[in-house]
């Protein structure tokens, strides 16, 4: 439509889109007014381009042998003059020519999708963007009436609506899929000739990933008061009534201000859990590395955590390879993500159960894998075990001091140290959390580490 | 554009207009009942009256055209099959405001057992509905055969389902309820394959003039 109705007017073709998608841009924001402005430029050059080329090729054969018949008359100069017109003429098409490709080149490489439609609400142009998010294919689509491109009803009918009144449409779309709801925005403004409207243009835009964003934001925020509150509110229970309570008998009073020194204590795991996660999440990738022996590592851990073990009468047993697996890491970081893995082994293996931590390794990567005896984990919430905050069960997490951010360290450890973590748990038997890292060099006695299974193991009882 | 084409062409757009909103509506109920989502279910239960209103319109309309001109070959084939279909997408919104219903119960109680087959059989009625309002789009024949005889697997996964419910009743008294609006879900899942294939068989009719119901049948 647009194209027949700019056909006759070829000198001023390009200057007349310009113009138009300039005015459109001030009239509807500047982001959807690109988009109108790209499409009317390149309707009306595609429609300017292939008729009068070939009517210029006519002139050309026409004007020829008169300027050979001829030469230096006043017909010559007629002549000459046609072909010096034809020649610039020529070269405007070529321009516009040119001009059209970028601009469908633009449309197609567009993020967002880009439909626009005649008065008849026939589809005029798609670009791929919008062909994806619709599941059609944009060749096939041209030249149908949108209503049967689509049965996302909520587009014909903005279309139809823009069409009808000359206003713009901006609305947002849920469109339920499995497995996740993808949201829309949707964005339709008329195509206007002159006062006329000649069809509608409608941007759409994909928000799913955005909106999942911010949802794990709003919760994450939510989650942070949540945990610090806590904590707070238990001091300030505790110190409103020592400063109250002036007769208390010397042992309440005393076990009141250990409680305070434990909440206190654990709303400064709390606080550092969290600025480990800053940190890290902040500069994943440029930690301080060195070369660091993953056994002394695993070694350490144990250690410190074999007290805890003991109490709850827990074999914590270890058996690392005969060569010694080195990874280039930060070795406090590398540290904490063992001991996060082990102290939660620990914590969900009931009494007399027993812990393993595995160090191996094979030509490119080292691996330490943590097993317990556990309670297991549910496949349901295998996903989102490394999510901050995510609890399986928050009273129990809570009871056993957990700040619910461990796992998440770890992961982001792995991901800071170009590494991942994958877990395999069946519930009530338990669970093994294995850390995949890049190792550092291979060592001197390759043959013997190339396979986990034929390293020989030196299990020590703890 | 005689006048009586843009009269059909409107016909057209209302009946695939409805055609969008039972789509929907059907794959929100379905989503409800296998996601457990009682939010998408109250959605169903909300809109399907318009679906109502919207059939009216569309028997209203065909009414006129039948009255108001001289239709025959297809222009006539076209205008009884969109009331067929008008029909036939009418049924499809109550049977998926039924599974909203359930769904919405469902999603209220603790889950019973698995019964893996119930979200294939939704997996599968959502393809042949989606196909068949393919179909009438493009009046595609060969997809629309296609649809015809897709419903057969739905036939058998229902009858698997019911032998599953059962056996979950069996085995604890205390799920009958749950497991009773699990097996009517399946039922109307299974109506709802059986009226979109109407819809292919419609379409067939529709674009060769020949009536293949009654074949696909076994």
């Amino acid at each position: 439509m647009i194209g027949s109705r700019l056909h006759g007017r070829f000198f001023v073709g390009a200057a007349i889109a310009l113009g138009a998608g300039v005015g459109a841009t001030a009239w509807l924001g500047p982001w959807l007014g690109g988009a109108v402005a790209l499409l009317i430029c390149a309707a009306s050059s595609y429609a300017l381009a292939r008729p009068l080329a070939r009517r210029l090729a006519e002139l050309r054969s026409l004007a020829g042998p008169l300027d050979a018949d001829a030469a230096g008359d006043d017909i010559g100069g007629l002549s000459r003059a046609i072909l010096g017109m034809v020649g610039r003429l020529e070269d405007q098409i070529t321009d516009i020519a040119r001009d059209r490709d970028k601009l469908l080149t633009i449309l197609s490489g567009m993020s967002e999708g880009v439909i626009a439609v005649d008065r008849e609400e026939r589809v005029l142009h798609m670009n791929e963007a919008a062909g994806k998010i619709l599941d059609v294919v944009p060749d096939v689509c041209a030249g149908k009436p949108i209503w049967e491109v689509t049965r996302v009803h909520e587009i014909p009918a903005a279309i139809k609506g823009t069409i009808d009144t000359g206003a713009k449409h901006s609305a947002e779309i849920t469109l339920v899929r499995r497995p996740r709801d993808q949201v829309i925005v949707l964005h339709a403004a008329p195509l206007r000739d002159q006062d006329a409207t000649t069809g509608a243009v409608v941007v759409l835009e994909v928000l799913t990933e955005l909106r999942q964003l911010e949802e794990i934001r709003r919760d994450f925020v939510a989650n942070v008061s949540h945990e610090l509150k806590t904590p707070i509110t238990a001091i300030r229970g505790f110190a409103e009534t020592l400063v109250d309570d002036h007769q208390m008998v010397p042992a309440t009073r005393e076990r009141f201000h250990q409680k305070i020194l434990n909440q206190a204590l654990r709303l400064s795991t709390l606080v550092s859990d969290l600025l480990t996660l800053a940190r890290l999440e902040s500069s994943e990738g440029v930690l301080d590395a060195e070369p660091v022996d993953l056994a002394r590592i695993v070694t350490a851990s144990v250690a410190a955590l074999l007290a805890a073990a003991e109490a709850r009468q827990i074999r914590v047993e270890t058996s690392f390879p005969a060569t010694r697996v080195v990874v280039n890491g930060d070795p406090s970081a590398l540290n904490q993500l063992v001991t996060n893995l082990l102290d939660n082994a620990i914590k969900y293996t009931p009494e007399r159960g027993r812990v393993w931590v595995r160090v191996s390794s094979d030509a490119k990567h080292a691996y330490v894998a943590v097993q317990d005896t556990g309670v297991g984990i549910d496949p349901k919430h295998q996903k989102r075990i490394f999510e901050r905050f995510y609890r399986i069960d928050k009273a129990r997490s809570r009871e056993l001091g957990g700040t619910g951010l461990g796992l998440s360290i770890v992961k982001h450890i792995c991901l800071a140290h170009g590494g991942e973590v994958a877990l395999d748990s069946i519930t009530g038997r338990g669970t093994t959390f294995t850390v995949k890292l890049p190792r550092l060099e291979a060592t001197e006695s390759e043959s013997l580490a190339l396979d986990p299974a034929l390293v020989e193991s030196t299990d020590r009882k703890l | 554009m005689r006048h009586i084409d843009r009269d059909l062409d409107e016909l057209k757009r209302s009946i695939l207009l409805m055609g969008a909103m039972v789509e929907e509506s059907i794959n929100k109920a379905i989503t409800a009942l296998v996601d457990r989502r009682e939010e998408l279910a109250a959605e169903v239960i909300g809109t399907d009256c318009l679906i109502d209103q919207h059939e009216l319109l569309i028997e209203e309309e065909c009414l006129k055209l039948l009255a108001l001109h001289n239709l025959v070959a297809t222009d006539l084939r076209f205008v009884v099959t969109v009331m067929k279909v008008g029909n036939d997408l009418e049924r499809m919104g109550d049977l998926s405001e039924n599974i909203a219903e359930r769904a919405s119960f469902l999603a209220r109680h603790p889950p019973i057992a698995e019964t893996q087959d119930l979200g294939r059989i939704a997996d599968i009625v959502r393809t042949i509905v989606r196909r068949s309002l393919d179909a009438l789009v493009a009046l595609d024949t060969d997809l629309a055969r296609q649809v015809c005889g897709a419903d057969d697997e739905v036939d058998g996964l229902h009858r698997a389902t019911f032998v599953q419910v059962q056996e979950i009743m069996r085995r604890d008294p205390a799920t009958i309820a749950r497991a009773l609006q699990t097996l009517s879900c399946s039922r109307q899942l299974e109506r709802i394959a059986d009226l979109a294939t109407n819809i292919a068989e419609d379409v067939v009719f529709l674009v060769e003039g020949e009536s293949i119901r009654h074949r696909y049948r076994g």
